[in-house]
C-alpha cells in the first residue's frame, strides 16, 4: 500500500508543477501587461505596483520570473487584493470553505441517491427506474446548472415561498449556537439541491452499468448457491464491487463539481468562491481570479490522489499489483 | 428413505427475443443418499443447466420449466418461488463451479466468504473456529482466510471454493466441472479431496464433467445425458466397459483416441442437434450408426441393456 | 454510408435532434439576412409578462424577450461549431501525429493532454478570457484550448489500431511516404469515434459560452442566451420569463447536440445493437 500510495505522489508533483507553470504562462503570454493580472485594476496605494514589479522580477528574463513566480508560492504568496484588503491566498481558502459546505453533502447525497437508484433499477433492466436513469443523465448533462438553481429559485423561493434564495444566513437576524446553524441549513437546502441533481445524473449512469456488471459476475451464483437472502447477496456482494467504479467517478470528477459549485453559488449569492469569483471578475481584481484558479486545480489534484487511494482501499487486487506487504 | 435428489422427465426451456432452447428436454436421474453419481455429456448437452436447475439458480426471466418434477429429499420443487429456493440452497444441496476464480468474490477475504456459509447454516457453531476447521478439512492452511481469491493459486481456489460448500454442512453436493479450470496435476488433488471428503462426511455427490475419466474415477454410477436428454445410465463399471447406447460407444471410443493420441481424433461424426426445436424422435438420429426408422418418430421408454452390463438406457436397438 | 443512414434513422431520439439543430441553423440564418428586426430595441414596455404582444414577455430595458432568443441562436451555433471544429482539427492533428509517430511526441502531447484533463477547466476558461477581453474570438480559442485533449485522446486511440492493421503495410509497399499513408489511409479510417466526440464538443462548447457570458464574461454589445440569463437573475424576484426562457433554449439546444452525438457514436459503431 505504501509503495502505491508513492507511485500516486510521484505522479502529483509534476503534474502541479505543470500547473503552477500553465498559471505563470496564463499571467505573461495572455495579451496585457502581466503587472494587470497580479495587481488588476482596482485601485492601489501608489508604488504598490512598483514593488510587485520588483518582487516577480517583470524586467528579469521569463527565467528569472519563473523562478521567482516558484519561490514567491512556495511561500504562500498569491498576491494581495485590494479590494477585499486580504493577501490572496488567506482569501480564498477562508472562502473555499463554504464551497466546500456545498459541495460534501451534495456530493454525498448524489452517490446515495445515485447508487441506490443503480440497486433499485438492477433487477428491471428497461424498467421504469431503468429509463428514468438514462433521461436523467442526459438531462444532467445538458442542463446549465445555474439555470437550474434559478429554476429552484423561482419555484421554491418566490412562487411558493418555502425557502430562502439567498445568501447563508438570515441578515436581518442575529442568530448564534443551534438556531444560527438551523438557519443555515435551512439556506443550504436549495444549493445544494441544485449540485446534487446535475451529480446525480453522472453517478447514476456509471452506477447503473457497474452494479448490472457486477450482478452478471459468476460469485454472485456462488453468493446466491450458498443461500444467502437477494439483500444479503446484493450488500455484501454486488454493493462492494459495484462500488468502485463508482467513487472512480466521483473523484476524478472533482474539478467538474467545482465548476457547478462555483457556478451555483453566484445565484445563490452563497459567500464561497463562486461568489469571490464573480465580484473580482466586477473588480477586475485579477490575482484573486488566478488564485481561485491555483487553489482549485492543486485540489483537484488531491483529490484525485485521495480517490487513488480509495480506488486501492477498495480493491485489494490493485493494491497487490504494487507488491505484497507493500 | 427418499433420494436426496430426483428429476422427472424435466423439460426445460430457455426463451429470449422470440427464440427458444430446450437446454432440458427429458431428463431424469436420481441421487440416492450418500451416493456419488457422475453425469457425462458434451458442451451444450444441457449438463451445467441441470447443475444450475438444483439449486433453482437458472435465470428466472428466461428459464421455464414446462414438463417434469424436481424433487428434493422428497420436497416438490418444481415450482418454488425465489424464497422458498432460498431455504434449499447450500443445505441440503450445495455447489461448487468451474472457474474458482470468477466464481469467488473479488473483494471479500476468503474467511468471511466461507464464515457467510457458516454463519447462514450453522448458526449455533463459533464462526472462526468453524472457519479454521473447514480450512483444514480442504487442506488449506489456517492464513488462507486472511488473503483475497487473487491472491492464492488455482488449485487453493478450488479448495477454498469446497470450504464454502461444505461450510453449509450439505447432503448433496453438485460439483459443475470442479477441475477443468486446473492443470492435471492439481486436478488429481482437487479429486482426491472430493472423494475423501465425501467418505468422512457421508454427503451425496453429482459430479457432473465432460471428462469420462473423472467421473469414472469418482462415481458409483453415472448418467450419460446427449442433446438434453438422459439416454444411459447404471453402475459405473457396466456403462464404462459395456456401453451400450450408441452415443455412450461413441463418447468412449473417441475419449480412447484422445488418450492413445492416434494420429486423428476419433470423433462421432456429425454435429449436435439444434436445441431450438422440439421433435419427437430420439435426438441422436442423424449421427447414430444404427439409427432405423422408429427412431424418427418417438423416444422409446427405458429399458435394460441387452448383450451388455446392466444399465438402463433409452434406445431402439436395445428393445 | 447507406447502412449509417439506416442505423441513425433507427435512433428516434438522435433523429429529433438532428431535426431540431437544422431548425436552429434556419433561425440563425434567417435572423443574420432578415432586415429591419434590431434585437437591441429598447421600448417604454420594460419587464412586461408573456402575453400577446410579447409571446415571452420583455426584459428590463422592454427588448423582446423571443427576438432576442431567436438572435441568440447566432452565437450559441457559431461559437459551438467554430469551437468544436477548431478543437476537433487541433485534436485530430495531435493525436494522429501523437499515435502515428510516438515516441517523445507521444509522451509529450499525452502529458500535456493528461494536465488540461485535471485543472478545473472553466475556471481556466473563465480566468483566460477575464484577462484577455471578452471579445468571441477569445472566447472560441479559450473553449478550443481546453476540449482538444479529448479528440486528442480518442484519435491516438483509433490510430493505433488502424496503423497495425494489414491494408497500412500493403499501402507501404507501394511506396507511399508516412505522412501521406498517415493523411490519407490511417486517419480517415480513424474518424468514426472523433465525429461523435466533436459532435458532444459543440454541446461542451455551447454550454461553456453560455456560462461564461452568465457571468458577465461576454460583450454586452452581442445578444446571447448566456447574457440574457445574466440579466434574468438580477431580476429573478421580478420576472421570471427573463430567466426561464433563455435557459431553456441552452438546455435544449445542448441536450439536442448531445442526443445528436449518442446517435451518431451509435450509428457509426458497428458493435452498438441499434435502439
Amino acid at each position: 500500500m505504501r509503495r502505491y500510495v508513492l507511485a500516486r505522489l510521484a505522479w502529483a508533483g509534476p503534474i502541479v508543477l505543470a500547473i503552477v507553470i500553465v498559471t505563470f504562462l496564463i499571467i505573461h503570454v495572455v495579451p496585457g501587461d502581466p503587472i494587470q493580472a497580479l495587481v488588476g485594476d482596482f485601485p492601489t496605494p501608489p508604488g504598490y505596483a512598483e514593488q510587485v514589479r520588483k518582487d516577480f522580477g517583470l524586467d528579469q528574463p521569463l527565467a528569472t520570473q519563473l523562478w521567482l513566480y516558484l519561490s514567491n508560492l512556495a511561500q504562500g504568496n498569491l498576491g494581495f487584493s485590494f479590494s477585499n484588503r486580504q493577501p490572496v491566498l488567506g482569501l480564498v481558502l477562508d472562502r473555499a470553505k463554504y464551497t466546500l459546505l456545498l459541495m460534501i453533502p451534495a456530493l454525498t447525497f448524489a452517490a446515495i441517491l445515485g447508487i441506490t437508484m443503480a440497486l433499485a433499477a438492477a433487477p428491471r433492466a428497461g424498467g421504469l427506474i431503468d429509463s428514468g436513469i438514462t433521461a436523467l443523465s442526459v438531462t444532467g448533462f445538458s442542463i446549465p446548472i445555474f439555470w437550474l438553481g434559478q429554476i429552484l429559485v423561482i419555484a421554491f423561493a418566490i412562487q411558493l415561498p418555502w425557502l430562502p434564495a439567498q445568501g447563508m444566513v438570515s441578515a436581518r437576524l442575529s442568530l448564534e449556537g443551534w438556531p444560527w446553524m438551523r438557519d443555515v441549513l435551512w439556506h443550504m437546502v436549495l444549493p445544494v439541491f441544485s449540485i446534487t441533481i446535475f451529480y446525480v445524473a453522472m453517478v447514476a449512469r456509471v452506477a447503473r452499468a457497474s452494479v448490472l456488471e457486477a450482478l452478471s459476475q459468476d460469485f454472485v451464483l456462488t453468493a446466491r448457491a450458498k443461500g444467502l437472502s437477494q439483500r444479503t447477496v446484493l450488500w455484501q456482494h454486488v454493493l462492494p464491487n459495484a462500488m468502485i467504479p463508482v467513487v472512480t467517478v466521483i473523484g476524478y470528477n472533482f474539478g467538474h463539481s467545482l465548476t457547478g459549485a462555483i457556478l451555483v453559488e453566484t445565484v445563490f449569492a452563497w459567500p464561497g468562491l463562486g461568489n469571490l469569483f464573480i465580484t473580482s471578475i466586477g473588480n477586475r481584481d485579477y490575482p484573486v481570479l488566478v488564485g481561485i484558479f491555483l487553489v482549485s486545480a492543486i485540489a483537484v489534484v488531491i483529490a484525485n490522489l485521495i480517490t487513488d487511494i480509495l480506488y486501492a482501499a477498495l480493491d485489494p487486487r490493485v493494491r497487490s499489483s504494487y507488491g505484497k506487504n507493500a | 428413505m427418499a433420494p436426496i435428489l430426483e428429476f422427472d422427465a424435466l423439460r426445460l426451456a430457455y426463451r429470449a427475443r422470440g427464440t427458444v432452447a430446450y437446454a432440458m428436454n427429458d431428463v431424469s436421474l436420481v441421487v440416492g443418499e450418500g451416493e456419488a453419481v457422475g453425469l457425462v455429456g458434451e458442451s451444450g448437452s444441457g449438463k451445467s443447466t441441470l447443475a444450475r436447475a438444483t439449486l433453482g439458480l437458472t435465470p428466472r426471466r428466461i428459464a421455464t420449466i414446462e414438463s417434469g418434477r424436481i424433487l428434493i429429499g422428497g420436497t416438490d420443487v418444481t415450482r418454488f418461488s425465489e424464497d422458498q429456493w432460498q431455504a434449499m440452497r447450500g443445505n441440503p444441496v450445495a455447489m461448487v463451479f468451474q472457474d474458482p476464480l470468477s466464481y469467488l468474490n473479488p473483494v471479500m477475504r476468503v474467511g468471511k466468504q466461507i464464515a457467510e456459509s457458516v454463519r447462514a447454516h450453522a448458526p449455533g457453531l463459533a464462526v472462526a473456529t468453524r472457519v479454521v476447521e473447514l480450512l483444514s478439512l480442504v487442506k488449506l492452511p489456517a492464513a488462507a482466510a486472511d488473503a483475497y481469491p487473487h491472491e492464492l493459486s488455482g488449485g487453493m481456489r478450488q479448495r477454498a471454493l469446497l470450504a464454502v460448500a461444505l461450510g453449509c454442512e450439505p447432503k448433496l453436493l453438485v460439483a459443475d466441472e470442479p477441475t477443468t479450470a486446473l492443470d492435471v496435476t492439481t486436478q488429481a488433488e482437487i479429486l482426491a479431496l472430493i472423494r475423501e471428503l465425501r467418505e468422512r462426511l457421508g454427503m451425496a455427490l453429482l459430479l457432473i464433467s465432460h471428462d469420462l475419466g473423472i467421473v469414472a474415477s469418482a462415481c458409483d454410477r453415472i448418467y450419460v445425458m446427449y442433446a438434453g436428454h438422459t439416454v444411459e445410465w447404471g453402475a459405473t463399471a457396466d456403462v464404462f466397459q459395456r456401453p451400450a447406447h450408441p452415443y455412450t460407444v461413441g463418447l468412449l471410443k473417441a475419449a480412447q483416441a484422445a488418450r492413445n493420441s492416434e494420429g486423428r481424433f476419433a470423433t462421432i461424426s456429425g454435429d449436435p442437434p439444434n436445441l431450438s426445436e422440439l421433435s419427437p424422435g430420439c435426438p441422436f438420429t442423424p449421427r447414430c450408426p444404427q439409427a432405423r426408422a422408429e427412431c424418427r418418430e418417438s423416444m422409446p421408454a427405458p429399458s435394460p441393456a441387452r448383450n451388455a452390463g446392466a444399465q438402463t438406457l433409452r434406445c431402439w436397438a436395445h428393445r | 454510408m447507406p447502412r449509417f443512414l439506416q442505423r441513425f434513422l433507427a435512433y428516434r431520439a438522435g433523429l429529433a435532434a438532428g431535426a431540431y439543430v437544422a431548425l436552429l441553423a434556419l433561425v440563425a440564418l434567417v435572423t443574420l439576412v432578415l432586415p429591419g428586426v434590431d434585437p437591441h430595441q429598447i421600448t417604454d414596455h420594460a419587464m412586461v409578462a408573456p402575453s400577446a404582444a410579447h409571446l415571452l414577455g420583455t426584459d428590463e430595458l422592454g427588448r423582446d424577450m423571443l427576438t432576442g432568443i431567436l438572435y441568440g441562436t447566432q452565437v450559441s451555433l457559431a461559437v459551438g461549431v467554430s469551437a468544436a471544429l477548431g478543437a476537433t482539427l487541433l485534436g485530430v492533428l495531435l493525436g494522429a501525429a501523437s499515435g502515428f509517430y510516438g515516441g517523445w511526441l507521444d509522451l509529450a502531447v499525452m502529458r500535456i493532454a493528461e494536465m488540461f484533463q485535471v485543472v478545473p477547466s472553466f475556471i481556466l476558461a473563465a480566468v483566460i478570457v477575464a484577462l484577455s477581453g471578452t471579445g468571441l474570438t477569445q472566447v472560441v480559442l479559450v473553449i478550443m484550448l481546453l476540449a482538444w485533449p479529448q479528440i486528442a485522446r480518442i484519435t491516438r486511440g483509433e490510430v493505433l489500431r488502424v496503423k497495425q492493421l494489414e491494408f497500412v503495410d500493403a499501402v507501404r509497399c507501394l511506396g507511399k511516404r508516412e505522412w501521406e499513408i498517415l493523411a490519407a489511409e490511417v486517419v480517415p479510417n480513424a474518424m468514426a469515434p472523433v465525429l461523435a466526440a466533436g459532435t458532444l464538443v459543440v454541446a461542451q462548447a455551447i454550454l461553456l459560452e453560455a456560462s461564461l457570458s452568465f457571468l458577465g464574461l461576454s460583450s454586452a454589445d452581442i445578444v446571447s442566451w448566456g447574457r440574457m440569463l445574466n440579466a434574468g437573475q438580477r431580476f429573478l424576484f421580478n420576472a421570471w420569463w427573463m430567466s426561464v426562457f433563455p435557459g431553456l433554449a441552452i438546455f435544449l439546444t445542448v441536450l439536442a447536440f448531445n442526443l445528436l452525438g449518442d446517435a451518431v457514436g451509435s450509428a457509426l459503431n458497428p458493435r452498438t445493437v441499434t435502439r
